[in-house]
């Protein structure tokens, strides 16, 4: 397992300097990908902090704005700076910030921007190479423009929400679309502003202009439903939806849950007949295409459950592992912290930090070979790094910084 | 128009199914020169389109999965089980600055593409490998999709009707999250590489990548030992929050009260201004202990109305709310259309057809670089004659000795 600070080999993106003034998930989870991969992220929060700070989880379920898990988690590897943007001191220390980014991520109300001298137009005349990403509900335009929006709502509204649970509910009034558990509405718009703003690196070298990059929630979740889309466009009715239709991607089993494929690809069919010790029933010839499979679900759904429930999720996972065909276990949180796999990949790490003490959290998803992913430093107390920021690299004076609202040296 | 940053990038494709080729389409609509490399001897699942072909007719270039996700490359068909074709791949990606596959782990190794055989033709290679679990560790000969591979990372368990099991998510989530996963990853690595001079190999982990999306349920656990609740569309922060049955059929909207205002904003909305300064309900703790008949005074307000009309009316009050639409819906959105997320592309054999494109707006590129889903194989002597040198006498020889294939 990998261990607090001081891996110092180069990230991928050590290059590249962020400013992040965005709170929640969106905006920091994008702030992240470039901090983790070496980048180097200074995230400015209003005086009271990002709202992150008062979520949970927190150890023994005390709040308190150092120890937020989810804070913690999505501000690792970044330099903290606290700057009152309702002051026009902070906002113009922020404009100052900005012009010393190549990556300005902020997600302000789409007409705040103009309103505190905040918006792009501004911003690159002081850096012309600068490249800005505002993340919102709806995005800057559009008719939705000025609505409130969430992790919840995006979901929703970009149609992720009609097909979950996947093929589950036989009773559609008594079971509305259901949102996912991990907010991965505000999750998958952080992916969405983090590829374009890397989009946007590339397109500076080639064309030697920075641009506003205009990122929506709702748009990235529609991203996502897009097979019903495309069935539409060639002339089918989707058939993607929260209704039990054929197999669903979670199935049950003695001990719990696991998601079984059995019915995708001949040879995961083959094995798992092989598996189920093949009864009779599976070795029907009429089983053996997907179509077939399909069609008949009704039939071979319960038939296979009936054996599933025989066997604990452990067992037929490892069943599935040597016969390779498509099974996993339905993780519990434990099950997660405890996997294996994850242990030989050293997936999770555990970061010092001086308030919340050692944490485990989610590492890297890949592992890369030459730049590595590296905890470089815990996520910064509030206003931890004002000081260096506004007097260390914008050359301000002590005098300057107690009067341009900028606040906190280290949380007390 | 300045829309091909990747200009001069050349990708030799390995993806399949879902999340591989969705990475590739990021890369091929921002100017990279996509190949795709398919086979009948390997034939991607969604080339046989089930039942789902253009309208209702089957075919190898008909299905509507394949096309709407393979858009912007090339198909060069290899059979990569005779030497010959396992050396043109070679060739190929000599030639290429990206290789992007996602096998089950150890699949590009077992047909003798392996990195480290790639990186000694070519040793500025940047090679992304995207499997279920990874290539190493105890379960890396795991296979399987997507949507069976979030169960693993923890998003199933923590996803359901209040009381209820486990559910997995639409959206065929989390591939073409992961297909952005990649893309990203590629670009970072060639990032590192347009610097330093040194390609690499980057072994990304599909259900690892989930699990980076759910850190407050596995710090919950870390933290206090505790599992976190499945509240259906219930929230353990914000109170009220649901999805309410609105007019027409199986119409629904989604509402979030986030703060004590735009409480206030909601009960006013839905004709309730007496529980404004009702104590009861003064704060989410408080809400939460009543939502069921929250809920009820709601849901009697939502059914007599569309679930526009919920939207636009609890809006205007400072309530988060929005219609839960279907595809036919999102088709007709006023939202969506103002984003271009929709666009219909141009396919040789089917025509014109409306598919969901790439996500974002920019300020210095107008629309991404889209062109067409290939034919199985349309490039494959434009590739083979340019590329890789061949004569055409040679071309035909292959074709004939089922090496393209």
């Amino acid at each position: 397992m990998a261990t607090g600070e001081g891996d110092t080999a180069d990230g991928a993106l050590s290059d590249l300097r962020v400013v992040e003034y965005a709170q929640g998930v969106t905006g920091p989870f994008c702030g992240k990908a470039f901090a983790d991969l070496g980048a180097d992220v200074v995230k400015v929060e209003p005086p009271g902090g990002d709202r992150s700070r008062t979520h949970g989880p927190f150890p023994n379920d005390e709040p308190h704005p150092e120890k937020s898990g989810r804070f913690l988690y999505l501000n690792t590897n970044k330099r903290g700076v606290t700057l009152d943007i309702e002051d026009e001191a902070g906002r113009e220390l922020l404009r100052e910030l900005a012009a010393s980014a190549d990556i300005f991520i902020a997600d302000l109300p789409p007409t705040a921007y103009g309103e505190l001298g905040l918006d792009y137009e501004t911003l690159s005349a002081r850096n012309a190479g600068l490249i800005m990403v505002c993340a919102s509900p709806f995005g800057l335009t559009g008719p939705y423009r000025d609505y409130q929006g969430s992790a919840f709502t995006a979901f929703h509204i970009g149609g992720m929400g009609r097909e979950t649970p996947y093929n589950e509910i036989t009773d559609s009034e008594a079971f509305p679309p259901l949102v996912d558990g991990g907010d991965q509405g505000d999750y998958l718009t952080g992916w969405t502003a983090a590829i374009m703003a890397l989009i946007a690196v590339f397109h500076r070298s080639t064309y030697g202009t920075g641009q506003l990059l205009d990122v929506s929630a709702m748009e990235s979740v529609a991203a996502m439903t897009r097979m019903p889309i495309a069935s539409i466009g060639y002339g089918h009715e989707p058939k993607i939806s929260r209704e039990k239709a054929n197999f669903p991607w979670v199935m049950p089993c003695k001990d719990g849950h696991v998601s079984f494929a059995p019915f995708l690809m001949d040879h995961w069919w083959r094995a798992v007949v092989d598996m189920m010790g093949s009864p009779d029933w599976a070795v029907s010839e009429a089983f053996a295409t997907t179509m077939g499979r399909v069609q008949n679900a009704d039939v071979v759904e319960p038939l296979t459950v009936e054996w599933l429930m025989e066997h604990t999720k452990q067992e037929i996972y490892e069943m599935a592992l040597t016969r390779n065909v498509a099974c996993f276990p339905v993780n519990t949180m434990e099950e997660v912290l405890n996997s294996r796999q994850y242990a030989a990949r050293d997936f999770f790490v555990d970061v010092e930090h001086p308030e919340a003490g050692t944490q485990r959290q989610p590492g890297a998803a890949g592992i890369y070979s030459s730049t590595p992913w590296a905890v470089r430093r815990p996520a910064p107390l509030l206003g931890e790094h004002t000081r260096d920021v506004v007097c260390g690299e914008l050359g301000r004076s002590e005098e300057e910084l107690a009067a341009s609202g900028a606040t906190g040296e280290a949380s007390g | 128009m300045n829309n091909r940053p990747l200009e001069g990038v050349r990708v030799a494709d390995f993806g399949w199914i879902l999340a591989g080729p969705y990475a590739t389409a990021w890369l091929g609509s921002l100017g990279a020169e996509v190949i795709r490399i398919e086979s009948q001897s390997r034939l991607d699942f969604h080339r046989q389109n089930l039942g789902a072909g253009a309208d209702g007719e089957p075919g190898i270039n008909r299905g509507a999965v394949f096309n709407s996700l393979n858009f912007s490359r090339k198909s060069l068909r290899l059979n990569l089980s005779t030497p010959r074709g396992l050396e043109l791949a070679k060739d190929l990606v000599r030639q290429s600055d990206i290789v992007m596959e996602n096998y089950a782990a150890g699949v590009m190794e077992k047909m003798g593409l392996g990195y480290e055989t790639l990186k000694a033709i070519n040793p500025g290679i940047v090679m992304i490998a995207t499997s279920p679990l990874g290539q190493v560790g105890p379960d890396h000969a795991a296979t399987g999709w997507g949507p069976n591979v979030q169960a693993y990372a923890g998003l199933p368990h923590l996803t359901g009707y209040e009381g209820g099991a486990p559910s997995g998510l639409g959206g065929l989530y989390p591939d073409f999250m992961i297909g952005t996963v990649m893309a990203f990853t590629a670009l970072s690595a060639l990032h590192a590489r347009n610097r330093t001079g040194e390609g690499q190999y980057v072994d990304l982990s599909m259900a690892a990548i989930v699990s980076t999306m759910i850190p407050e349920g596995i710090m919950e656990f870390a933290m206090n030992g505790r599992e976190p609740p499945r509240p259906g569309n219930r929230s353990p922060q914000k109170a009220p929050r649901g999805v309410y049955r609105c007019s027409g059929d199986d119409k629904w909207a989604s509402i979030e009260v986030e703060s004590d205002e735009a409480w206030q904003g909601l009960a006013s909305a839905i004709g309730r201004p007496e529980w404004v300064g009702d104590e009861r309900f003064a704060s989410a703790e408080g809400r939460r202990g009543t939502h069921d008949e929250i809920d009820a005074a709601i849901t009697a307000w939502t059914r007599e109305r569309s679930h526009y009309d919920v939207m636009h009316t609890l809006q205007a009050a400072g309530v988060a709310a929005t219609p839960c639409l279907d595809p036919h819906e999102l088709l007709e959105d006023e939202g969506m259309a103002d984003r271009d997320l929709y666009v219909e592309m141009d396919h040789p054999e089917v025509g014109p057809r409306t598919i969901a494109g790439l996500p974002g707006r920019y300020s210095d590129i107008e629309t991404y670089d889209y062109g067409p889903a290939p034919l199985f194989g349309q490039h494959s002597e434009e590739v083979c004659t340019g590329l890789l040198g061949l004569s055409t006498e040679e071309y035909e020889q292959l074709v004939a000795e089922e090496v393209i294939w």
